[in-house]
């Protein structure tokens, strides 16, 4: 029961309702944005199912910090969570609600006060949400219990800024948006905003930064391997490789060791995933990221297994990537531990 | 076994998806193939497989590895790939009719393609809309389709500086491809005319008028008319029916 007219555009959306905000009969909870953070945008577990129609998926680049906020909010895994890249945003909160920080550690504050991370909070009217420069990793995720009042486009409400789709009229959160909260989900759902869900995270659970300092960025051969030369393989797990500034959301361009194909870089275009690390000739390697295209034309030497595209996500330019070759079975041996180890 | 089973291979993307690959040339023989085996596959969808992505010679299935390892899901994707559907309808495709207004301001660079091809525009309108060109794949942008089979005699190289906005609907070629934008975008194709129908709508469930496998037929239209259906988007009805691909134009 969403009218059209307003679901193109969730900032058309927000402004219609926010007209008079306590005027109704139910009020209206909402959080206005102060400070809009370095890149703050709406991401939830990404628009999977239409990749088929050129559709890119978009969503939380570090998925298991976004999944995580939504237990502990006690959501299901669809309602979006604010993805924070670097610093996060402040903003007032208007009616109570319950939150939760995930990822990187940009120190949450609450009315100047410390927060803790990986923990469900309980907020009240007035309360002011902040954080500062990260300390350690690149993306920090605010989920809240019931989630945003933005539309669902094809079943999600991830933003896509380069086509202007989804979240908060298809763009970066800015000072002054208002971004209402999703009441419709929470009577939907059955949630009820101010009750703390009982979800606590494992003992043994380690956040991607964590992880970070004691592996590699594993990767499977394929599928276009058979394109580079075999001392490629090895130059590729032996060098260093720089994310470059000219790295987003759409992928990361690193640079380092020449990789060099056997009879050059272009292919007939085929569908690529999250973590496809494409190699045009130039031979500095591409990471596709969860805003790529759907499909590219050139040639992919490997794939970032998914237990570590959250690692590679919580590392920004200037930061230094190093791989390992993994077979296709030992890679699914490590996703069943991983989906065991925190779910 | 045909020639294009034994081509068949499988090329492992990370730990959750395969590409098949059917070949390595653009060959609407490649692309049928394609199609079926992601028709037989559709019933696993939403189980085993997440989804696929069809594109001129391969298909990428995205699966869930805790339900099928990698060799069980290529076993699948490999025994679907030999059904034959013996059904009438699965030797028809669907031609969907494009109406298109070609030139003027709606068709800026019509002038530069006829002189290129040394034509005059009404001959290169002739030649664009008397062929049916096979939907290859979508990419690039939502809803964008890579068309298959332009008359080589209309071929024309892209823009040396791309344009900064075309607008919806507008009807290209680049080099032997022709194709359309679904949405304001920059492009560095050569503009030859515009339809007034959405191509792409993002609040739908199909949010494509086009899927992989379909036929574009371009239907020259006037002015008036293509004004008239931009008036008339709501209720208007876009045609298209199924015929033998040995009845469709331009064979």
């Amino acid at each position: 029961m969403v009218d059209n007219t307003f679901t193109k555009n969730g900032a058309a959306h927000a402004f219609h309702l926010i007209g008079n905000p306590h005027s109704g009969v139910s009020p209206i909870a909402y959080w206005q944005i102060e400070q809009p953070g370095f890149f703050t945008t709406v991401q939830d577990g990404g628009r999977a199912g239409y990749q088929q129609y050129g559709m890119p998926v978009a969503g939380a680049m570090d998925l298991e910090s976004y999944e995580l906020g939504q237990r502990l909010v006690g959501n299901p895994m669809n309602l979006g969570a604010l993805e924070c890249t670097v610093m996060g945003p402040t903003f007032t909160v208007v009616e109570p609600c319950v939150v939760a920080f995930t990822g990187a550690l940009m120190g949450p504050m609450v009315n100047d006060v410390p927060v803790a991370m990986n923990e469900a909070i309980r907020l009240q009217t007035g309360d002011v949400v902040s954080s500062t420069f990260s300390t350690n990793g690149v993306r920090m995720y605010i989920a809240v219990r019931g989630g945003f009042n933005v539309p669902v486009i094809n079943g999600s409400v991830a933003t896509h800024v380069k086509s202007k789709l989804g979240g908060y009229g298809g763009s970066r959160l800015q000072k002054g948006h208002v971004l209402i909260l999703g009441d419709e989900r929470i009577a939907a759902t059955g949630l009820n905003r101010a009750v703390l869900p009982d979800y606590t995270v494992p003992l043994q659970y380690e956040t991607p930064m964590a992880r970070r300092a004691k592996q590699a960025i594993r990767i499977v051969l394929g599928p276009q391997a058979d394109r580079f030369t075999e001392e490629s393989y090895a130059i590729m797990t032996s060098e260093p490789y720089e994310i470059t500034a000219a790295s987003d959301r759409m992928g990361y361009r690193l640079a380092g060791a020449k990789l060099n194909h056997i009879d050059g870089a272009d292919i007939i275009s085929d569908g690529a995933v999250f973590g496809s690390i494409q190699v045009p000739a130039d031979g500095q390697p591409i990471i596709l990221m969860v805003d790529r295209q759907t499909t590219g034309g050139y040639t992919k030497i490997a794939t970032v297994i998914t237990p570590d595209l959250p690692i590679l996500a919580q590392m920004g330019p200037g930061e230094t990537v190093k791989f390992e070759i993994v077979t296709v079975a030992e890679a699914q041996a490590i996703y069943k531990t991983y989906c065991a180890m925190w779910r | 076994m045909t020639p294009i089973q034994e081509t068949l291979r499988f090329a492992p993307v990370g730990d959750k998806a395969v590409t098949a690959v059917f070949g390595d040339t653009i060959d609407p023989a490649i692309n049928r193939r394609i199609r079926h085996t992601v028709q037989a596959l559709q019933t696993e969808v939403g189980h085993t497989i997440e989804e696929m992505v069809s594109t001129y010679s391969s298909i990428l299935v995205i699966y869930d590895p805790l339900k099928k390892d990698y060799d069980a899901i290529c076993d699948m994707i490999s025994a679907a790939s030999q059904t034959e559907n013996e059904t009438a309808a699965a030797d028809k495709v669907r031609v969907v009719e494009i109406p298109t207004v070609y030139g003027g301001e709606y068709g800026m660079d019509m002038d530069f393609v006829a002189e290129h091809a040394g034509l005059t525009a009404s001959e290169v309108i002739n030649i664009h809309s008397g062929t049916d060109y096979l939907v290859y794949m979508l990419g690039f942008i939502p809803g964008f389709t890579y068309l298959g089979g332009m008359d080589e005699r209309i071929a024309t190289p892209r823009l040396t500086t791309p344009r900064t906005l075309i607008p919806a609907g507008s009807v290209g070629i680049a080099g032997a491809q022709t194709g359309m934008y679904p949405s304001d975008s920059p492009g560095g194709w050569q503009i030859i005319g515009r339809t007034p129908v959405r191509l792409y709508d993002g609040n739908s469930e199909k949010p494509t008028l086009l899927e992989a496998g379909d036929y574009v037929r371009y239907v020259p239209v006037s002015e008036e008319e293509f004004l008239d259906i931009k008036a008339h988007l709501a209720t208007y009805e876009v045609k298209s029916f199924y015929c033998k691909e040995s009845e469709l134009h331009g064979r």
